[in-house]
């Protein structure tokens, strides 16, 4: 099973400087077998992160 | 003073409806006794054992205190009565039909284990009330978060007096609660630990380093950091691993409930000064994983079909914007963790 690996980033800093100064966090998606990490990198603003956090889509 | 809504307000309300007691514990400052007058000040009376009047009430007649409180009340700082746990059950048992009928609150989960598992077993229902979750911050306020944390106090006043806040909140934990609760006599070196930790925050603990590097010995250490988590200073996330053993022995990762404090023990004051210096990685891990666990606790009673569907934790949350599945762990760098050390994000 391939993972994913969801990077948590700052857009507004992103745009300015995309440097790894930029990626402010990351969060990895360990599945049953950590063999495809790079195939299903994606990134979310912590910000809207945070919100649904509070707010789930569904609930 | 305004009041800003808690998201906790539905979980506490059905609580009510579903146990015959219900225990709101969190740390100091969180919010719980103003959150719970807001909720119920109309319904139920208001008893704080911070008053002594109460205190020596009850010590010297608590069948006449209970007597005299045997409508709805709100017990507030039970963890300085904690006898009263044993009146309470034969209460709630003369009248089992009445629920929501006692709400206890305390800063210490020590004092409420100890009194749930002896006497209020099957009878209270507990859930936490943490400070702040970033979606309850006014939106002005919110990039202050990370660093100036998320007590409510310090919110409704915009942050102002942040400093002399925080050395005040941190003196009184350690003198009301570490030293008259826990009765310990060596603060200094219990500061120093705490110190310590906040410039390790979301790093493995090492107990064994930091007994050295504090002076005591490791069992000292752990019975300090089993105090911190009793007390919501920090909490702790066990690795994971495939082979279940390997989970319990290994290093858990130690994390702050607030930012804010890591930040002020360690003299960073602003945003700037976070992001150029050494630990912007790990207080924005550890920002992240306890906006995470705030978001746990509060959604208490939907954890088996909202965050919690799994025991891997934020499936919901975000596969309906990214697709993607199986959260395990969280940290700054760009490089993935090696298998086998990554930390699941479950409670």
């Amino acid at each position: 099973m391939a993972d994913s690996l969801v990077k948590l980033i700052d857009l507004e800093k992103n745009e300015i400087a995309p440097s790894t100064r930029s990626i402010e966090g990351r969060i990895v998606y360990a599945g049953e077998e950590r063999t495809a990490l790079s195939d299903s990198i994606q990134f979310i603003d912590y910000r809207d992160f945070l919100e649904q956090l509070s707010h789930p889509a569904g609930t | 003073m305004k009041y800003l809504h808690r998201d906790a307000e539905k979980t506490i309300a059905r609580y009510c409806s579903l146990f015959p007691a219900v225990a709101l514990t969190g740390p100091r400052q969180s919010g719980k006794s103003t959150t719970l007058k807001k909720l119920f000040q109309s319904e139920y009376r208001y008893v704080t054992f911070d008053d002594p009047t109460q205190g020596a009430f009850f010590d010297d007649d608590p069948k006449g205190f209970m007597k005299r409180h045997s409508g709805r009340v709100i017990f507030d700082e039970v963890q300085k009565a904690p006898k009263i746990f044993d009146y309470l059950k034969l209460a709630i048992d003369e009248d089992r039909g009445s629920y929501g009928r006692y709400i206890l609150t305390g800063s210490s989960q020590f004092a409420f284990v100890k009194g749930i598992t002896e006497s209020l077993a099957g009878r209270i229902g507990m859930l936490s009330l943490l400070p702040f979750q970033y979606s309850e911050i006014p939106s002005p306020l919110r990039q202050r978060q990370i660093v100036n944390g998320s007590y409510p106090e310090l919110v409704m006043r915009k942050y102002e007096g942040l400093g002399e806040w925080y050395s005040s909140y941190i003196a009184n934990y350690l003198e009301r609660d570490v030293r008259s609760l826990f009765n310990l006599g060596n603060l200094r070196d219990f500061r120093r630990l705490l110190m310590l930790l906040a410039a390790r925050a979301a790093q493995e603990l090492n107990m064994s380093e930091l007994a050295g590097e504090v002076g005591v010995s490791v069992n000292t250490i752990r019975s300090w950091i089993s105090i911190l988590e009793a007390s919501y200073i920090i909490f702790l996330l066990p690795p994971y691993h495939r082979n279940l053993g390997k989970r319990i022995v290994k290093r858990p990762k130690m994390y702050f409930y607030d930012t804010g404090i890591i930040c002020h023990l360690t003299g960073i004051s602003d945003r700037n000064q976070l992001d150029r210096g050494p630990l912007a990685g790990p207080v924005f891990e550890n920002y992240i994983v306890s906006e995470i666990k705030k978001s746990s606790s509060t959604m208490a009673g939907k954890a088996s079909s909202t965050i919690f569907e799994t025991t891997l934790a934020l499936r919901p949350i975000v596969s309906s914007r990214i697709a993607t599945r199986k959260p395990s762990t969280m940290s700054r760098s760009r490089t993935p963790a090696p298998r086998n050390r990554a930390w699941p994000i479950r409670w």
